[in-house]
């Protein structure tokens, strides 16, 4: 019921601003129509210059070419790494470790603690690498000692 | 006193035509709601042109100030306006055109007749002029359908009408459809303008900062103290 007082209410004002409307529309559509005029005199001037009105303009291009530049490059971030080469190509370095150094190192840590230390390539890993992951063994090893 | 007595001496049929005049206005009420509803749908996609237009030029971040997107939006909404108002403005021209070679060879033609030549004799035409009115409460109001003064017939003459003021008709609504087109255009420039660029700092705070002591100022040395120490 509240809604449809609203409608007839809407209604009203509409019927009693319709007339308003109609007189701005008018006027609005003058103006239009000379901006039709300008724009009408600006396209066959382009036409004789060989352009056309809808030719995307340098901003355009400037835009597109950001935003070409911005796909690519995320793009190439999203791209897998090419295959590595060489003898040990794809080789991994598992360092496994346990609190206990006498113990055997058949029981692993689990899988997400061996992600913290993580896995060397022998193809890529950089000696600054190495001493990393050495550095974080030795702090898990300290851990392992106050627990 | 003597009004609210009025209203208890009305008959029946008072009543039946109260009620009926009320049924109508609601109706009338209702049609013009529905109406600017749809009228405020199709604007609301209309102007999603704009978005589309100046999606890339904001993206790629171009777009500077209020000013700076809307002189941009406005020469993209010009340019849509130019091609979406050619087409009908071409049907116009051509029209008259016809029209004008009609009117060379036929002599002039009333497009608007109901006997020989016009479109009219495609309607039935009423005699609105002699329509019967009756009063009612002091005003004359009209009270019956009035007389039919020409039924739909065929005349040979009215050809170029019949081709004529559909013609105008299409291009008229054409017309007017890119003109609301280019205002829903308009109206959302102005909205965009001043939304791309506002601020809300409702869920921002900030932290009381006043207890600190105040940071000592180094004070600059004077130029004659400058001139002492140097050599």
């Amino acid at each position: 019921m509240v809604n449809f007082l609203k409608r007839i209410g809407v209604g009203m004002i509409t019927l009693l601003l319709t007339p308003f409307a109609l007189a701005g529309f008018v006027l609005f559509a003058v103006g239009t129509i000379f901006v039709f005029l300008f724009y009408s005199i600006l396209a066959v001037i382009k036409y004789f210059q060989g352009d056309r009105l809808k030719e995307p303009s340098e901003l355009d291009r400037r835009a597109a070419r950001i935003l070409k530049d911005r796909l690519d490059s995320e793009q190439v971030k999203d791209e897998p790494k090419t295959a590595e080469q060489g003898q040990f190509a794809g080789a991994t370095i598992n360092i496994f470790h346990s609190s206990n150094p006498f113990e055997s190192n058949l029981n692993p840590l689990p899988v997400q603690k061996k992600e913290d230390i993580g896995f060397i390539d022998v193809e890529d890993a950089t000696p600054k690498e190495n001493i990393e992951a050495i550095e974080q063994i030795d702090s898990i090893e300290m851990e392992g000692d106050d627990e | 006193m003597n009004r609210v007595l009025f209203l208890v001496k009305l008959s029946e049929k008072d009543w039946r035509l109260i009620i009926a005049i009320f049924l109508i206005f609601v109706l009338i009420f209702l049609i013009f709601s529905l109406i600017f509803d749809v009228v405020r749908q199709v604007m609301r996609r209309q102007g999603r042109r704009v978005d589309a237009d100046m999606k890339m030029l904001v993206e790629a971040d171009l777009i500077r100030s209020p000013k700076d997107f809307s002189r941009n939006a406005h020469r993209k909404s010009n340019v849509v306006l130019f091609y979406q108002f050619f087409p009908p403005i071409l049907i116009a021209v051509c029209t008259t055109v016809i029209y004008v070679i009609a009117m060379l060879f036929m002599g002039p033609i009333n497009l608007f007749d109901y006997k020989t030549e016009g479109i009219g004799t495609l309607f039935y035409i009423f005699d609105w002029a002699n329509q019967p009115r009756a009063n009612f409460f002091g005003v004359n109001l009209p009270s019956d359908w009035p007389e039919v003064i020409s039924t739909p017939h065929f005349a040979p003459r009215a050809i170029i009408s019949y081709m004529v003021v559909p013609l105008y008709f299409i291009s008229l609504l054409w017309g007017v459809l890119a003109i609301q087109s280019y205002l829903s255009r308009f109206i959302r420039i102005l909205i965009l303008r001043r939304k791309l660029f506002s601020a809300d700092l409702d869920d921002k705070r900030l932290l009381d900062l006043s207890a600190l002591e105040p940071e000592p100022v180094e004070e600059e040395p004077k130029k004659e103290e400058i001139d002492v120490l140097s050599p």
